[in-house]
């Protein structure tokens, strides 16, 4: 009797795991096994994943990816810090000003964000021809189509997404903490390395992670700023299933789950070092 | 003292430099009739005129709006029958449905459509309309935002009390979920299906490899005039940067309101 009533009682469940299961675990499944096959033969094959590493195409596109999501990353996270840090010192008012534009630039992405830059730093975009009108040439220095612009435009989405994610952690720093480390007389840089960051390092790796995971899916950026010329993972995965040349589903499935795996595999670490880094305060 | 005033305010000056310049520019050069000196030759609303006159813009938008309902109300219900389930009887379970919600935080846009396409595209089932598909794929999208919007509800209106309440009063399970809990939970919907409309609105990637060209929305109609005159682009850029805005203040007042 207590048997059939829980089991009714489970029965809610079914729809979320029906979901789960139809678009996210069965599809994945059977890219994996996709990405073990042959083409054409299908036999089992380890070709496929040989050929990322030994193939200079897909060499150059996992290198490229990795190059531009990590650097826009790292450099995202530092000015998404010191944002946060800022913000933290104004007052309630200013808080919220700032936290309102951060808000509405975090809307700003994909093709939206594409054009802008094309406004602005294109070949005929209002800088460049300014810059030009009082002689000097900016492509000299800078280009956007090309990694530099990729990876300006990259940072710009990362900023706001970092410092909406950090502003939270530093109101978890109480400035009790900084009084006592200010009666011992510690200086505000020794403050920050051996208590503040020591407390943000678990907000700062889930940060990582989730801007790591957003810049190597990008997609409409990519696509329309440098589209061949620089080869990067999720362009290279989608033109194998939609491209106008015949589809490689299984290269294909092999570059997805690839790209999948170096996803998981940053997070995977971030999680390694907040959990690592959480038994090491319970012993001390 | 004054230094440690002053850094602050550098930071954030910059910052908002930086983060507003490619708006701005955007706004201004959507008036400018060219701009290539150091100011603009000229200011015009005629790419103003010329899209709002445009005969695909309104259907885009409304398109845009369309394939977002099927998805809200999809991941809605299956979120709350989930999650009302664990908060009610199973609190032990809420964790695993969450590692589910989460998934798609870092599963999105290519990584959740191509393996979908890979596996439905071209087979008998239902599944290989791409409506459906691109419906299934918002559904599974927009999975986190939900849950965190209906499980901030949950956990803030004492879903235990309310229903032990219910009873004592002689109220039914089913009578009691609809006419206490859920309205007591419509912010927290709200909120949520607001930010996976935002979601939906704002996303090119899924439609582009699913629908292609076959369902304008008006990310799609941004991306095929690229080819036209920048200013135009400017404009329909700047509509849909607005559109975004509204529902994001929108649910910004909420969420900050439920706060204090």
């Amino acid at each position: 009797m207590k048997k059939q009533y829980k089991m009714k009682n489970l029965l809610t469940m079914v729809p979320l795991l029906a979901l789960a299961a139809l678009f996210i675990l069965l599809p994945i499944l059977s890219m994996i096994k996709q990405s073990f096959t042959m083409p054409e033969t299908g036999v089992f094959t380890l070709e496929n994943y040989k050929a990322i590493f030994t193939d200079s195409v897909y060499r150059v596109a996992t290198g490229n990816s990795l190059y531009l999501s990590l650097i826009s990353t790292v450099i995202g996270l530092i000015l998404s810090f010191l944002i946060a840090y800022s913000v933290n010192e104004l007052g309630q008012k200013g808080q919220g000003r700032i936290l309102s534009m951060l808000n509405m630039v975090s809307n700003f992405v994909g093709l939206p964000l594409y054009f802008a830059f094309v406004v602005i730093l294109g070949n005929t975009g209002i800088f460049v021809l300014a810059l030009k009108a009082i002689g000097f040439e900016l492509a000299t220095v800078f280009k956007l189509y090309s990694m530099e612009g990729l990876m300006l435009i990259f940072i710009y989405f990362q900023i706001p997404l970092g410092s909406l994610m950090l502003v939270p952690a530093f109101q978890a720093i109480r400035p009790a903490w900084k009084e006592a480390a200010e009666l011992m007389e510690a200086s505000p840089l020794q403050f920050w390395t051996r208590v503040g960051i020591p407390v943000m390092l678990p907000s700062l790796l889930d940060t990582f992670a989730l801007l790591f995971a957003n810049a190597i899916t990008a997609y409409a950026t990519v696509l329309l700023l440098v589209t061949t010329s620089i080869p990067l993972l999720p362009v290279k995965i989608t033109t194998m299933f939609t491209g106008e040349m015949t589809p490689q589903r299984e290269m294909g499935s092999t570059l997805a789950i690839w790209m999948i795996v170096i996803m998981l595999a940053v997070i995977g670490i971030c999680n390694l070092l907040k959990k690592m880094l959480y038994k090491g305060g319970s012993d001390a | 003292m004054k230094r440690k005033k002053k850094f602050p305010y550098i930071v954030l000056t910059l910052a908002c430099i930086f983060l507003l310049i490619p708006f701005i520019a955007t706004l201004l050069y959507s008036f400018t009739v060219g701009w290539t000196k150091l100011m603009p030759s000229g200011w015009t609303l005629k790419y103003w005129g010329q899209a709002f006159t445009e005969p695909d813009l309104w259907p885009a938008i409304l398109r845009g709006v369309l394939i977002s309902i099927p998805p809200i109300l999809i991941c809605n219900v299956v979120v709350i029958l989930a999650l009302y389930t664990s908060v009610v009887h199973y609190p032990k379970l809420e964790k695993y449905i969450q590692m589910i919600c989460m998934v798609p935080n870092s599963l999105k846009g290519v990584t959740i459509a191509i393996p979908i396409l890979a596996l439905y595209a071209g087979t008998p089932t239902i599944f290989s309309n791409r409506m459906v598909m691109l419906v299934c794929i918002y559904s599974i999208s927009i999975l986190p935002f939900v849950y965190q919007g209906i499980r901030n509800n949950l956990h803030g209106i004492n879903v235990r009390q309310l229903l032990e309440a219910a009873e004592i009063l002689g109220a039914g399970k089913l009578y009691a979920f609809i006419r206490i809990i859920l309205p007591n939970m419509l912010s927290g919907i709200l909120v949520s299906s607001l930010l996976a409309l935002s979601i939906v609105f704002g996303d090119f990637a899924i439609i582009k490899i699913i629908a292609g060209n076959k369902f304008e929305t008006i990310q799609m109609l941004l991306y095929n005039s690229r080819l036209i005159v920048l200013q135009y682009q400017c404009v329909i850029v700047i509509i849909m940067f607005t559109a975004t805005l509204i529902i994001s203040q929108i649910v910004f007042k909420f969420q900050n309101k439920k706060k204090g």
